[in-house]
């Protein structure tokens, strides 16, 4: 796993381009008004253009998957979406423009994101790590602690059942047994599936996945495919990131192919995996479960 | 644990890992009975692989299977838990020190170059008696690039210093992780005859581990197929890649 | 002018030993990732040991000490031997200390350069002294080595020995930046840095790369500062251990990658301290800022480096190294609470005098511990600030009594306020830097406010700052009551306030503060990335620490009825910080622990009178410390790991157990396969 955005990003100038690039396919009907979009969004690392003119829409109850090679640009798209990344161009949440919204509002407004490398908060048990988004830490969050009587049972380690939602988040993901574990008493998996619960929780309308099911297997894969049904079902859009192209064209309503910072076809899944030159240069592995 | 037994899978008797072979002396590396994993639990157990020189060994299976645990086993970063690994008979007692100087190098997934160095500094860091002239000649592409930041530099290209540094070090047995993670397949089937190369020419032993199965078995003289930690199948790669049904088959362990 | 330029040269001898520190400092950066704290504390031991040496000959070991030759060492011998103890106790940090520590997240890795700092000054007290050198170390002073002449130039007298200086500084810093940048083991150096399995794999042993660096630096601090030494001044116990501040000022402004950068700096900065020494005698200049300009300077510095220079000083490797200590989160149950409360009570009515004194002392070094515990334990701040803001609330607390009659509650609560804000004012660089670097930050404004304003004379007088009893509802709450040192009035009222707020700081910690703290704590991004607002998060952090620590400055202040500016030094917060550390930083019973370990507290007068160990206080917490943070490492769960491990073996995704319930995979620990990338890390 790469740590260093330079090195995550290859210099789009030096490798050879694929022979000719399949010319961007118009994406079939999004929704009228997606609920994210993003136009013309750029990305620079050090005089690398990691995200070139990017242009992605999600609609509310679609799963949208991205897909392209490693060090494509995705992982930078995701963070320059949620604010951690500094980009030109623009993105909109529901008709809102969120250039300059820093990142944790960014959250609380409903952009939601999961990272490949899991990154939960590894002090705190599964529920405190979904609890962390519902609650609101500050002065009143303070008087809150001091003086408020305590919902639902005593607001401890062992039971912060605070809001019946984080109960939900977990049920969906089917972790609800585990939510008084610590993240690392949990296997990879199970940990990335943490990580969606804490970006379904709280009023989510957009999730980006990044990598979600990269620790699974092809049946927990396949499963995690049904849930991420379920939860599109309920109403938030989710952007799909991932390399399991099982998952991915059985999943997903529409697809974006991106390659060196720039999307190079879009379509629903059928089209993009027809798309000789997509399968043979960036889908390519021969033996696709 | 459900892998099948590997006996029934393999066609070659001699490599089976229930019937180690006798010692091959021509074997520049080689792995018996290998068990390691992390905090005393063993990640794979029961390995059984032989390289002779100027071979080169494909070393397939899905993620989580145990490949990378095995090499990092067999260049001495993580302790051996049961069986040995030797290079050009030399044991490898767990220690990295030992497994540099009896000539193996291992290529870690994340390439090991140093990101803040130069081009040129990380060729340098080869401890190499010629300079690094030798592998301007053999990777010209990198002559232009030697007071370039590696961190700046493409996926392609810092995997193609990563091979070239390690080759000013002459390696007699070279393992190189993941070669093909973040590269695009164009970058990938350049460097692969590389590899060919420098086992032909050089005589040294390389195993190669990869998720592009039919590249890797484009290059290879034998394949092995890990799942759950440990070897399910091996054979020729001539032989795999006309069967891809049973690699299939390996991969998903039944 | 003249002026100007001579006062400037005069600086480059205190400006030599910050630009040698300094690069020092970064060239460590470089090769280990460790900001080392300890650095001036190695070069005062150099200082003392050629003072002994010229003296009588007396070559001093930690245990024991040898006679070279019958009489006074020749100078530059003396020299040698001196620059070489610093590379002596530098590479013994390195191995004893460091190199087991270099995979440790942040905090382990300053705490333990803050324990190595104290361990050797304290030693210094304890060996230089008269049984051990033979002569009384208080007439000793460094003797002069460099040449004595002076030029004109332009009208300003210059000392050649400055120049000489300064030219040192400048050779050591370019042979430190050569080294890394044109020898293969240089380059190996900082490719360790970056990823040491790499360095491995190609056969080099980063350990001894880096023992190169730390021999050398010691060496090279120790040489430059036994030969500025004459030109700076006297010989005490502690000064040259302070200079690891301005240092690490200059450090910073060399973005601790630097060496060149930070070695002009080191000058610059010398320089325009003794020009506004000489500037500050003027007429004109105002006479509040006449005392401690010159100490100020490098927290100006610190915060214009970071600043000015933005947030590009990186932390070595982009990924949290190694695992924070484990979190115990206080479990409030009334029975828990109320038996040490009642315990504390009776052993205040059983004591007297001086025992009950230490008692209170303790109960309100808990209180000042717990702060720590919050911003450190819980927050992942390292700030060396505490006792800073304790004093500051004590000052405030002396101004409002005595000169505006704020009466008893009220006073304490608008002194802590005034500490808040002082907190707040600190924080706000803690906004842009993490680990050892906002240690640093923190250091430098402790430094500030000791010097600008408790060792201020316009702000403190001689006869100190008066605290007037307190008094409530017409009952006087004083400390002293004729014979009585302590009454049990002014004990209990400490109790009950110190047992209020720990309580409170029990509720905050286990609810949704605490759980955010911990959040922010674990992974910023992850934690912004979840909704929370993590500068806000921070700020309130400050907020709350240095309010509880502002208490404790004020019940220290009534405690004594005026503001001893000694109870607050920059020492005595790092011998906090020690024993918190030492006492477990993320639980409040740690914070107990530290209390009554800490200056004055219960077992200091224990040790100091029945034990009659006194002197060896500050070592004794210095070692505990080193011990737990090298050898009892909290970020090592001992217990947990082979229970975690079982219930992970056992535990398939319950989606699936569900349909495969009888044949469950039992493969091996998803993340024991995954290992490689987090050993990567390190």
């Amino acid at each position: 796993m790469p740590a260093d955005p330079a090195g995550r990003d290859p210099a789009p100038a030096s490798v050879p381009t694929a022979p000719s690039r399949p010319a961007l396919a118009s994406a079939p009907g999004p929704a009228p008004s997606p609920l994210l979009a993003t136009r013309g969004l750029s990305v620079r690392y050090g005089g690398v253009l990691a995200n070139d003119d990017v242009c992605i829409d999600v609609g509310a109850g679609e799963i949208v998957g991205l897909i392209g090679p490693n060090g494509a640009g995705k992982t930078t798209f995701v963070d320059a979406v949620t604010g951690f990344a500094s980009h030109t161009g623009t993105i909109e949440l529901g008709g809102v423009r969120l250039d300059s919204v820093p990142a944790h509002r960014r959250r609380r407004l409903g952009l939601a994101r999961t990272w490949q490398s899991g990154e939960l908060f590894t002090d705190l048990t599964v529920a405190e790590n979904l609890a962390v988004v519902v609650e609101r830490a500050g002065l009143r969050g303070v008087f809150d602690d001091l003086v408020g009587r305590r919902r639902r049972g005593r607001r401890t380690r062992a039971d912060p059942a605070i809001d019946p939602a984080i109960d939900q988040a977990l049920d969906l993901v089917g972790l609800a047994a585990s939510a008084d574990r610590r993240p690392e008493e949990l296997s990879l998996g199970q940990q990335k599936l943490v990580g969606v619960a804490r970006a379904l929780v709280g009023s989510a309308r957009v999730l980006l996945l990044d990598e979600p099911a990269a620790g699974l297997d092809t049946e927990e894969s396949a499963e995690f495919g049904r849930e991420l049904r379920r939860i599109a079902v309920a109403g938030p859009g989710v952007l799909l990131i991932d390399h399991d192209m099982a998952l991915v064209l059985e999943v997903c309503d529409r697809l974006y192919v991106m390659d060196f910072g720039r999307i190079i076809a879009a379509g629903t899944p059928y089209d993009v995996s027809r798309d000789e030159q997509v399968v043979a240069a960036y889908l390519g592995s021969p033996v696709t479960p | 644990m459900n892998a099948t037994s590997p006996t029934a899978e393999t066609p070659d008797a001699s490599q089976a890992p229930d019937a180690p072979a006798a010692d091959r002396t021509d074997d520049a590396l080689a792995i018996r009975g290998l068990s390691a994993g992390y905090r005393g639990v063993p990640a794979v157990r029961d390995i059984d692989l032989q390289v002779p020189a100027g071979s080169i060994l494909a070393l397939l299976g899905p993620n989580g299977a145990g490949k990378t645990t095995t090499l990092r086993a067999a260049a001495g970063l993580l302790p051996v838990l049961g069986g040995s690994v030797t290079v050009l008979g030399t044991p490898i007692a767990g220690r990295v020190e030992h497994a540099t100087r009896a000539g193996l190098c291992l290529i870690p997934d994340n390439r090991g170059v140093f990101h803040r160095l130069t081009v040129a500094e990380n060729l340098r860091l080869a401890r190499s008696k010629d300079g690094y002239g030798p592998a301007l000649d053999r990777f010209p592409q990198l002559r232009g690039l030697l007071n370039r930041r590696c961190g700046l530099l493409s996926g392609g290209e810092q995997q193609l210093l990563a091979i070239a540094r390690t080759l000013l070090l002459r390696p007699r047995v070279l393992l190189v992780d993941e070669m093909s993670m973040g590269l695009s397949p164009v970058a990938v089937q350049r460097i692969l005859p590389e590899l060919r190369r420098v086992a032909d020419e050089d005589g040294t032993a390389i195993v190669l581990v990869e998720q592009h199965i039919d590249q890797a078995l484009s290059v290879a003289d034998e394949a092995a197929v890990m799942h759950h930690g440990r070897i399910v199948l091996t054979g020729p790669a001539a032989e795999l890649r006309q069967d891809r049904a049973r690699i299939q088959r390996a991969y998903f362990g039944d | 002018m003249n002026d100007l330029l001579q006062f400037a040269v005069i600086g480059f001898s205190t400006g030599a030993v910050y630009a040698v520190l300094g690069a020092s400092l970064v060239s460590l950066h470089i090769a280990t990732g460790v900001v080392n704290f300890a650095q001036g504390s190695v070069a005062l031991w150099a200082v003392w040991q050629t003072a002994a040496l010229r003296a009588n000959g007396t070559l001093v070991l930690p245990l024991g000490s040898v006679a070279l030759g019958d009489g006074p060492m020749s100078a530059w011998p003396a020299v040698l031997v001196g620059a070489t103890s610093g590379l002596v106790w530098s590479l013994a940090a390195h191995l004893l200390v460091f190199r087991p520590l270099r995979r440790a997240p942040a905090l382990g890795q300053v705490v333990a350069s803050v324990g190595v700092m104290l361990f050797i000054q304290a030693l210094v007290t304890l060996r230089f002294d008269r049984d051990t050198m033979g002569v009384d170390p208080g007439g000793l002073v460094p003797l002069p080595v460099l040449t004595a002449q002076t030029f004109t130039f332009g009208g300003a007298t210059i000392a050649v020995g400055n120049l000489l200086l300064a030219g040192l500084a400048v050779a050591a810093a370019a042979g430190l930046a050569a080294y890394f940048r044109f020898t293969r083991t240089g380059i190996a150096t900082k490719a360790g840095a970056e990823d040491e399995q790499a360095l491995r794999l190609m056969g080099y042993s980063p350990d001894r790369l880096a023992a190169v660096v730390w021999g050398a630096t010691g060496f090279l601090s120790g040489l430059t500062v036994v030969l500025a030494a004459p030109a700076i001044g006297g010989l005490d116990p502690v000064s040259y251990m302070l200079y690891v501040v301005p240092a690490l000022a200059v450090a910073l402004v060399g973005r601790l990658s630097s060496i060149g950068v930070a070695c002009a700096a080191g000058l610059v900065l010398g320089a325009l301290q003794q020009i506004l020494l000489f500037l500050s005698t003027k007429p004109w200049w105002p006479s509040w800022a006449s005392a401690g300009v010159g100490d100020a300077i490098p927290f100006v510095v610190v915060v214009v480096a970071l600043f000015l220079l933005g947030r590009g000083i990186p932390e070595r490797g982009a990924r949290e190294a190694g695992a924070l200590p484990p979190v115990a989160v206080p479990q409030l149950r009334p029975l828990s609470a109320a038996a040490p409360l009642a315990a504390t009570g009776i052993a205040i009515v059983l004591t007297s005098g001086q025992w009950r004194f230490s008692l209170v002392m303790s109960i309100v070094l808990t209180l000042v511990a717990a702060s720590v515990v919050l911003l450190t334990g819980y927050l992942g701040q390292i700030s060396l600030t505490t006792m800073a803001f304790a004093g500051a609330a004590g000052f405030a607390l002396s101004k409002l009594t005595t000169n505006a009659h704020v009466p008893f509650p009220l006073s304490i609560l608008l002194s802590a306020l005034v500490a808040t804000a002082l907190g707040i004012v600190v924080g706000v660089p803690a906004l842009r830097i993490r680990g050892a670097q906002l240690a640093v930050a923190t250091i430098a404004a402790a430094l500030a406010i000791e010097s600008f304003v408790f060792n201020n004379p316009s702000l403190t007088p001689y006869t100190g700052n008066l605290i007037r009893d307190p008094s409530m509802l017409g009952h006087s709450l004083a400390v002293r009551q004729g014979t009585d040192v302590i009454t049990l009035r002014f004990s209990f009222m400490v109790l009950v306030m110190v047992a209020v707020l720990l309580i409170a700081l029990a509720r905050l910690l286990s609810g949704a503060t605490g759980r955010a703290f911990l959040a922010v704590r674990s992974n910023e991004r992850a934690a912004a990335a979840a909704g929370v607002n993590v500068p806000a998060v921070k700020l309130l952090g400050f907020a709350l620490a240095s309010f509880l620590a502002g208490v404790g400055g004020c019940l220290i202040g009534y405690s004594r009825g005026q503001l001893s500016t000694a109870s607050f030094t920059v020492l005595v917060g790092l011998t906090v910080l020690a024993a918190t550390y030492a006492g477990g930083i993320t639980r409040i019973s740690g914070a107990v622990v530290a209390g009554l370990a800490g200056p004055l507290g219960v077992l200091y007068l224990f040790c100091t009178q029945t034990l009659e160990l006194g002197k060896y206080y500050t070592l004794i917490v210095a070692a505990v410390m080193l011990l737990r943070v090298v050898v009892f490492r909290p970020d090592r769960a001992l217990m947990p790991q082979g229970a975690a491990r079982v219930r992970r073996l056992l535990a398939p995704f319950p989606s699936i157990a569900r349909r495969h319930a009888p044949t469950a995979p039992a493969g091996p620990p998803a993340d024991a396969v995954h290992e490689p990338e987090s050993a990567h890390a390190g």
